[in-house]
């Protein structure tokens, strides 16, 4: 019998969502399943994470598929954002907050970070990520499982972080994570 | 945290506590989402252009099927509520899931979601509102693949929410209002009608007339009814498929293209129904603005001759497919050869050199009946994007498009956008579907993208030209654009509301048609 959880499930699984296909079907971490975009070059520093890092999973949306069923109380992403706006989404439909989300600017001279969440786990990053420069998506996959231990929706504490960065690549990547209630 | 305090509907604090325990009375307890419930926050446009607060509704309600949608219409007549029917909640772009109205209680169908029937041997299915074309798909994959589905760029939408909002496909069922056969609704008095007349009839999904009035198109779009379940007429997998994509090199192609393309819609060698894409809109699915170009301000041409030159793309781009055995494509390809020698910078491309065109990719899945979200790439354009659409259509003929794309980019531009807009090719006729792509979190340019919007809706009413898909915010404006012969069409949409639903139940103010019981809101 379909709970009030699975409320809406069946309009959301099943498909595609952009370019999710690195989507990772399952992480060494069972609090938390990640899903990292195959098109971003730093999706290898996630791969710590996952059990099967280089599987694709095919038809994109089936990652959604995946969450709802699994009893992960948190997903964690990066990736461009249509992802996150789809994967956010549908997983508000499962009772899913977005209880961590960061923009990351890069190319030029410039790196560019700007972080919301909940104090604690976020100051941390911050004070990490500002002496990460290139390192940045390894410090991010470390800082994985205390983004996701948070239940705090209110994402009152927020970052802007800019340093100097070398990269003839220029390119926008959102990171997010969404909490089950 | 708690979520913000809901509009309460216009009724007394006594009151709404008996109509909320009426609403459980009919659905059970667990489907009635009210109060601070953070549940009511999914009932919201993601794309919204104005304050969440304006439309955030009072309570939602989901039935599981007809008998309980039955009780909580006879809740909402008994406690003067009003309802906002929802199907899947995907129309982005046009509103998404939100009501009108803040107070609204939303009639949320996502729960009825049976595929009741899928006949292979006379190709149709039926299906409730909440089956989405990727549950659709999913069951004809399970099948064995020999019955597509014709999906909008937006599958986790669904048929039945897409044929009432006057939506489109891509396959040659792609026009989703021709390939319904067949209807169930319920009135707001809780009457159940099925349009052909007889519910068991044999063809009740094969021919779409019963006797008598035709009242399908009644539902279309309107307020007037609650559709629970359509025949949706299925595309059998043809014994080829080939899809191809058009580029031309300069702007004034585009009305030689259309010229050169109106006897092939014709006589009907046109096959699917093409999609003709300005040179932002193809991009976008592979490359990103800020990658093209810093700063604000509309693409220099410098950076769309190196767009077209890096992508191999076209000022305007034509997505179309041909369909059936290898001879009858190799014919069609002829055919377009042909036509296309009268468009001087035409070239034609397969699918053989566009292995990592995203926009080819996607167009290719969607007009090959295979549901594709890639689409929602796009919105990448400009960081965390969103989209407000602007429908307009007008007649086969080159100079009409020209015209029309003239006028949709100076909007644009003089708005701060890019001009993202793509021609959706019928016989007759071609719809201008612009995009206003914004980014989606700044507040400025939501009120820009609004006001481009308006200024769309403005220009293309002064030209003429219909508008078969509004926003919720410009619903009203829309419908006032067609008051020809003193309002004749919306006062007698207002007298048919009057009798089918005089205490104004369902879904106040849907495309501009209010009940009595708002005579303020009538123009």
């Amino acid at each position: 019998m379909i709970d009030r959880r699975d409320f809406i499930k069946g309009a959301l699984l099943a498909g595609a969502a952009p370019r999710l296909a690195c989507a990772l079907p399952t992480t060494r971490n069972a609090a938390v399943q990640v899903v990292v975009d195959a098109d971003c070059l730093a999706a290898r520093h996630f791969q710590a994470l996952c059990t099967q890092p280089t599987q694709p999973l095919g038809a994109p949306l089936r990652w959604l598929e995946q969450l709802a069923r699994a009893s992960s109380p948190a997903a964690f992403g990066l990736g461009r954002d249509s992802g996150f706006f789809v994967v956010s989404q549908a997983c508000a439909a499962y009772g899913y907050r977005l209880v961590y989300h960061g923009e990351h600017d890069f190319g030029g001279e410039r790196l560019r970070h700007h972080l919301r969440g909940a104090h604690g786990p976020l100051d941390d990053l911050a004070a990490d990520l500002g002496r990460a420069g290139a390192q940045w998506p390894s410090i991010l996959a470390r800082a994985v499982p205390r983004l996701a231990m948070t239940d705090d929706i209110a994402m009152a504490a927020s970052h802007h972080i800019e340093a100097a960065h070398d990269d003839a690549r220029r390119g926008h990547l959102v990171s997010w994570c969404l909490r089950r209630a | 945290m708690k979520a913000a305090a809901p509009a309460a509907p216009a009724i007394d604090a006594a009151s709404a506590k008996r109509a909320l325990a009426a609403l459980r009375a009919a659905v059970g307890k667990d489907w009635v989402f009210a109060g601070d419930d953070a549940a009511l926050d999914t009932y919201r446009d993601a794309y919204a252009i104005a304050p969440p607060a304006d439309t955030r509704p009072w309570a939602a309600v989901a039935p599981a099927n007809l008998k309980q949608l039955r009780k909580v219409l006879e809740a909402a007549r008994r406690h003067k509520l009003t309802l906002w029917p929802l199907s899947t909640g995907r129309n982005l772009g046009y509103g998404g899931a939100a009501p009108r109205q803040a107070g609204a209680v939303m009639l949320d169908l996502k729960r009825m979601k049976r595929i009741i029937e899928v006949n292979e041997t006379l190709a149709y299915a039926v299906v409730e509102p909440g089956v989405s074309y990727l549950d659709l798909a999913a069951r004809l994959a399970k099948l064995g693949g020999r019955l597509w589905v014709d999906s909008t760029a937006s599958p986790w939408g669904g048929p039945l929410g897409n044929f009432l909002e006057r939506g489109v496909g891509y396959t040659p069922y792609g026009q989703h209002a021709e390939t319904q056969c067949g209807l169930e609704a319920v009135l707001a008095d809780g009457t159940v009608i099925d349009t052909t007349a007889n519910g068991h009839a044999k063809t009740a999904h094969l021919y779409r007339y019963g006797h008598g009035a035709w009242l399908d198109g009644l539902f279309n779009q309107s307020n007037f009814g609650i559709v629970t379940r359509i025949g949706v007429q299925l595309m059998p997998a043809p014994a080829g498929y080939r899809p191809y994509l058009v580029t031309l090199a300069a702007e004034d192609d585009l009305g030689a293209l259309v010229e050169a393309l109106r006897p092939l819609g014709l006589d009907g060698r046109l096959a699917g129904r093409p999609t003709l894409m300005s040179l932002a809109r193809a991009a976008a699915y592979g490359v990103t603005r800020a990658e093209c170009q810093p700063g604000t301000g509309p693409l220099l041409t410098d950076t769309e001759t190196r767009l077209m030159s890096e992508h191999a793309l076209g000022r305007w781009n034509l997505y179309g497919a041909l369909y059936g055995a290898e001879a009858l494509m190799d014919a069609g390809v002829g055919e377009l050869e042909n036509a296309l020698r009268a468009v001087p910078g035409a070239r034609l491309h397969f699918a053989a050199t566009r292995a990592g065109d995203a926009a080819f990719q996607c167009r290719a899945a969607l007009m090959g009946g295979t549901p594709s979200m890639d689409e929602y790439r796009t919105l990448d354009w400009v960081g965390a994007g969103a989209h407000l659409d602007f429908t307009a259509v007008l007649p086969f003929d080159g100079d009409a498009a020209r015209a029309a794309s003239r006028v949709a980019r100076e909007v644009c531009h003089a708005h701060g956008f890019d001009y993202c807009a793509e021609f959706q090719l019928e016989a007759r006729a071609l719809r201008l579907e612009v995009r206003v792509v914004f980014e989606r979190d700044v507040i400025a340019r939501q009120r820009a993208a609004h006001a481009a919007l308006a200024a769309l809706g403005a220009q293309f009413a002064s030209m003429g030209h219909g508008t078969p898909r509004a926003h919720l915010a410009f619903m009203d404006d829309t419908a006032a654009s067609y008051k020809w012969g003193d309002d004749a069409l919306m006062r007698s949409s207002e007298a048919v509301k009057d009798v089918l639903d005089g205490q104004g139940v369902l879904a106040p103010g849907k495309s501009g048609l209010w009940p009595g019981r708002y005579a303020h809101r009538r123009k």
